[in-house]
């Protein structure tokens, strides 16, 4: 082809295009008059020409158009007007017409297509980090060939532009900016995603002065080594680490970032103004780094600490993470960075959370424990007055009684006791009345049955030998009991004397009888003779009458006689008519409901439990230190509380061996293990959502217990706990006015077992520590299962008081709905109250104090012989509330926060 | 010469566009502009740039600002020089990818890519490999039509407006349009039958 024919098709090829597509073939046919050549190179010429919209195209994007103000984009996204030209790209705010929503469209100029890779990335690593603080990533799109990414549209300005515009930053808003990039990138690292690329151009403060991260474009997993885009990033903003090729580049990159970043915030000067990575590395080479106090003036030095820490060239003497680093930040906030990030935050620093404040000058903690004597004073008197138990045995030591027990059998011939002798009290279960019969057991064992099979042979039911009805042989057991009266209504013997013939001390026949009539307080001469109920088989012989009760004449007496050889082995006389293990089975029949529901509620509590631990373990957060130590200390109380056990039996009818090793398998094994599972389970979600509440509990699981926080845990708990203590007297009297249920059933139970010896108080003091910690969970867990489900955290709340409120109400209170209005709710709700703003700790004190207030019979008479007890409790509560001012008001300083103590 | 670059080129410019020249080409100003432009691109030609792409026409406005007292020269002056910037633009680039492919080049490898480099030119999107090819079809291109790789020299790596490569060439503006579009197409047509696939 010659220059001639050049120039011709030039002009062909040119007119041919001021012409529209469709008449373009016709017309050129007609120019080129038949030269078939001539078409064919203006058509070949034609393929390859491009439309070029722009006179002078600023993009250098000869092929791709830019999209005006109105243009549709990809059929869908309506652009508004161009807001900025990142590093991938063009950036549009575009309204997405199928959504009818703004978003930011990011579009790839062609030159870029070599970005594509990490393009792809973005929205790969974006998409996996959902949080308000980083610019949700929505889509990638391809449209004409071009990739474009649309992104949550922010309406704002970005930082630099702000620096640009206001030169400097006051010192609260850059530690708010600084609070809200610690949020973000908590958020973002927690998914293992670097953000890398961390500069003013890529925040963007919108207009309710809210932060975004935007742009995690060149972030990459971290253990992504084979990214081609490892050292991208603004050279400017860069780690050291990044800057050498091949350096591993983790979260303290993203930390260093923020140093630089706080650093322009503060001084208003980028800290490496250099453009190019040459430059920066010289610069960082050259130029020693400047303190923000030495470029400007009144530079917070908390901040400036912060800055400098953050811009260590080591990465190791970095904050370890970006929680730390939002801990060191003025009015530092770990926690609220951790629940605002939605990440769980180490036990560590959780229990260095808030070190660092002091003490406020006017702290009320005088009032709080002014307010625990008063309260503690209030329930002592009010609970001695009001009369725990019936009033007949109080004055009576449970020593007394037993001596006149094993006096009785004495004379009845039994031998001295072999295994040992225990004595308790019990409560008559079929009586409905407050002042319920209070009877007095006493138990002499002999030598356990001597064959095998015997042993096999006895079911639970027939080894509790007063319910059996009939003594047996099998049994090998003595026993006496008397009513409050101290009258006797039971004789069982189970291990027989020596023979009649061969022993004449022994009082024998008639005069055996008249012993028991006298000791029953019943006057043989009024006793009608009736049908016996019992079964002859084992006894020689049996007799039965009936016979007015002396004290309340109304009320007709049963008595039963059995004896063999000419000496008694059975003798009844009122003893109530009940079934196997009393008090649990009447507590039950009450209880009935919650029965039902428990049982598949335990075990739905317990699958929930194993997957939540499971989850949490795969997912390394849960705090084996703290789960070892609590299941030591666990075991190691309930171990105690077992040896203080030893020689105690709630019950006439348990054999003393087998309670022993059942109760150790329990609480000294079961029990410990099964925490094992439940505090993994339950731990690190309530230290993602509820942080604060863990700040004293962690410290007092890490053996730090001198400190403000768990001073003010025990003032707070012991407090609590005494106006709970408080309600449920009130309750108890509501009760008596208005004529409700009293049930003292399992309350009783327990607080006979406390009154027995000081022994079994501190037992009951040891369990009430542990029940409390175990309510705590039960109540956590509660509150957990809601929260995941529910999301807001009110909600949740609203469902642990529903939730726990209905629990308390079917186990104990007097099931009158005033009382639960007056009583249950606001104890329910005070509960929760001081979950939320206290903490687990003072919630578990009070548990502590208010069960240990109930289960411990109190009385201010010093001579009434169970009154040692309950002093010990009021004791123990006094010197938790001193331990606790004394913790608040210390001058001691607080130790210096994790920050620098955790630092290397 | 004792004079420093921006004086002389000023000077120069200056006898251009009063016509007082003597016989002074314009061409005299190649050496001084692409010195300039060789010591702008620096940072580029070392590879040290982490996004590996040259604004070309950023360059040669930076080497303008540089080289020339704006307050003395008018806008004819402007476009002498341009076109002479766009001609040491072009050779610029052109021996910096010889002197990398030869560099590269090594154990009987014939064909070395240079993917990574970008480099942004109105009309086109070359990389340093693709932008022998385009000098070898600019030259072919020479010979058919002078002036329409004149067009292309400045409009893509000078980055005139085509008012000015009108006025730099004296014909009309709708003559350089077609120059422009035509010279596009065959260009573009020419790589893509030379280019690798």
């Amino acid at each position: 082809m010659n220059s001639e024919r050049h120039e011709r098709v030039r002009e062909l090829l040119f007119s041919a295009l001021e012409r529209p597509p469709a008449e373009r073939d016709s017309w050129l046919r007609d120019a080129a008059a038949g030269d078939a050549d001539l078409v064919a190179e203006v058509h070949s010429l034609l393929r390859f020409h491009v439309e070029e919209s722009d006179e002078a195209p600023s993009t250098g994007s000869g092929a791709a158009t830019e999209p005006q103000p109105g243009d549709l984009f990809a059929n869908r996204y309506r652009i508004v007007r161009r807001v900025g030209r990142g590093g991938m790209g063009e950036v549009f705010e575009a309204r997405d017409e199928t959504l009818g929503v703004t978003v930011a469209l990011k579009r790839l100029v062609r030159a870029d297509l070599i970005h594509d890779e990490s393009f792809r990335n973005e929205v790969r690593l974006a998409r996996q980090v959902t949080h308000p603080t980083v610019c949700r990533v929505y889509d990638l799109g391809e449209h004409e060939g071009e990739r474009f990414l649309t992104m949550e549209f922010v309406d704002g300005e970005d930082l630099a532009s702000l620096l640009r515009r206001v030169g400097r930053l006051p010192t609260e808003r850059v530690a708010e900016i600084g609070r809200s990039l610690c949020v973000g990138l908590a958020a973002a690292h927690a998914q293992g995603v670097v953000h890398r690329d961390l500069k003013p151009g890529n925040i963007l403060i919108d207009s309710d002065g809210r932060t975004h991260i935007t742009d995690f474009g060149i972030a990459v997993l971290q253990d992504d080594t084979n990214s081609a885009f490892r050292s991208a990033g603004t050279p400017s903003y860069m780690a050291p680490e990044q800057l050498v090729p091949g350096a591993a580049v983790s979260e303290l990159s993203d930390i260093y970032a923020v140093g630089l970043v706080l650093h322009e915030m503060l001084t208003g000067e980028p800290v490496f103004p250099g453009d190019s990575r040459t430059k920066v590395l010289d610069q960082r080479r050259t130029v020693a780094l400047r303190r923000p106090s030495e470029v400007v003036s009144g530079v917070d030095p908390v901040l400036e600490r912060v800055v400098l820490r953050c811009l260590r060239t080591a990465p190791n003497e970095r904050p370890a993470s970006v929680l730390q680093l939002a801990a060191a930040l003025p009015g530092g906030d770990a926690l609220g960075v951790a629940v605002d990030a939605g990440v769980t935050p180490p036990p560590e620093l959780v229990a260095d959370a808030h070190r660092q404040q002091p003490r406020p000058a006017n702290d009320r903690s005088f009032q709080w424990f002014v307010a625990l004597l008063v309260l503690l004073a209030l329930v002592a008197v009010g609970m001695s007055s009001l009369g725990y138990f019936p009033a007949a045995p109080d004055d009576i030591h449970p020593q007394v009684r037993a001596h006149r027990a094993a006096a009785l059998l004495r004379e009845l011939g039994a031998p001295e006791p072999e295994l040992g002798t225990f004595r308790g009290y019990f409560l008559d279960p079929t009586s409905r009345e407050e002042a319920q019969s209070l009877f007095f057991w006493y138990r002499e064992d002999g030598p356990p049955p001597r064959s095998t099979f015997q042993r096999t042979v006895l079911d639970p039911a027939q080894r509790m030998v007063i319910f059996d009805g009939v003594p047996t042989p099998r049994t090998t057991a003595n026993l006496v009991v008397f009513d409050e009266h101290d009258r006797l209504v039971h004789l069982s013997m189970g291990v027989p004397g020596p023979s009649p013939q061969s022993d004449s001390v022994a009082v024998q026949g008639s005069a055996q009888r008249g012993r028991l009539f006298e000791y029953a307080g019943l006057d043989r001469a009024r006793l009608v003779p009736q049908d016996p109920e019992l079964s002859p088989v084992l006894a020689d012989s049996v007799w039965a009458w009936s016979i007015a009760d002396p004290r309340q004449p109304d009320r007709e007496v049963h008595v039963e006689l059995a004896e063999t050889n000419g000496r008694a082995v059975y003798f009844s006389a009122g003893m109530p008519e009940v079934e196997a293990q009393p008090l649990i089975e009447s507590r039950l029949n009450r209880v009935n409901l919650l029965n039902v529901v428990s049982a598949p509620m335990v075990l739905l509590i317990a699958i929930v439990g194993v997957v939540l631990a499971v989850r949490n373990h795969r997912r390394g957060r849960v705090d084996g230190v703290g789960t070892r130590r609590l299941v030591v200390f666990c075991a190691a109380t309930f171990f105690l509380s077992w040896l203080l056990l030893i020689g105690y039996l709630p019950h006439p009818g348990i054999h003393h061996g087998e309670l022993l090793a059942s109760r150790f398998i329990f609480l000294v094994v079961i029990n410990p293990l099964m925490l094992f599972v439940i505090y993994p389970a339950i731990e690190p979600g309530i230290r993602r959502f509820l942080p604060r509440a863990l700040v004293g509990w962690s410290r007092v699981l890490r053996g730090d217990f001198n400190n403000r926080d768990v001073g003010w845990a025990l003032l707070v708990g012991c407090t609590f706990g005494c106006a709970w203590a408080l309600l449920g007297l009130v309750d108890k009297v509501i009760a008596r006015e208005v004529g409700g249920v009293v049930t003292p059933g399992i309350d009783h139970a327990v607080r006979l077992q406390a009154a027995q010896s000081l022994a079994g108080t501190m037992a009951i003091l040891l369990r009430q520590i542990i029940d409390a910690i175990a309510r705590s969970g039960l109540t956590l867990l509660v509150f957990l299962l809601f929260r995941m489900r529910l999301k807001r955290e009110r909600w949740a709340w609203v469902g642990v008081v529903l939730f726990v409120g209905i629990l308390e109400t079917l186990v104990s209170g007097s099931y009158l709905p005033l009382s639960w209005l007056v009583v249950g709710l606001p104890v329910v709700l005070s509960g929760v109250w001081m979950l939320r703003n206290q903490g687990l700790l003072p919630y578990i004190v009070a548990g502590f104090t208010a069960n240990s207030l109930r289960f411990v019979p109190i009385s201010i008479e010093a001579n009434v012989w169970w009154a040692r007890g309950g002093m010990l409790v009021l004791l123990v509560i006094f010197v938790l509330g001193v331990t606790g001012l004394v913790m608040i008001r210390s001058r001691k300083r607080d130790f210096s926060a994790g920050f620098s103590s955790h630092g290397a | 010469m004792s004079q420093d670059p921006r004086t002389q080129v000023t000077e120069i410019i200056e006898r251009l566009t009063s016509g007082d020249t003597a016989g002074e080409r314009p061409e005299v100003l190649l050496p001084l502009i692409y010195d300039e432009l060789r010591r702008l691109a620096g940072s580029y030609l070392r590879r040290e740039r982490p996004d590996h792409t040259l604004q070309a026409t950023e360059l040669v406005h930076d080497a303008y600002a540089k080289l020339v007292d704006q307050s003395r020269v008018q806008w004819q002056g402007r476009t002498h020089f341009f076109a002479v910037a766009a001609n040491a633009m072009r050779r610029l680039l052109v021996d910096h990818a010889r002197k990398r492919g030869r560099d590269k080049r090594g154990g009987g490898q014939q064909r070395v890519t240079l993917q990574e480099e970008i480099l942004v030119l109105p009309g086109f999107d070359v990389s340093m490999a693709d932008l022998i090819a385009l000098d070898d079809a600019l030259t072919e291109l020479g010979d058919l039509s002078p002036r329409q790789s004149q067009v292309v020299e400045m409009r893509c790596f000078a980055g005139l407006k085509v008012d000015e490569v009108a006025e730099n060439l004296g014909v009309s503006r709708r003559s350089v349009e077609a120059d422009w579009t035509h010279a596009r197409a065959w260009l573009r047509r020419k790589l893509d039958e030379d280019g690798p696939r």
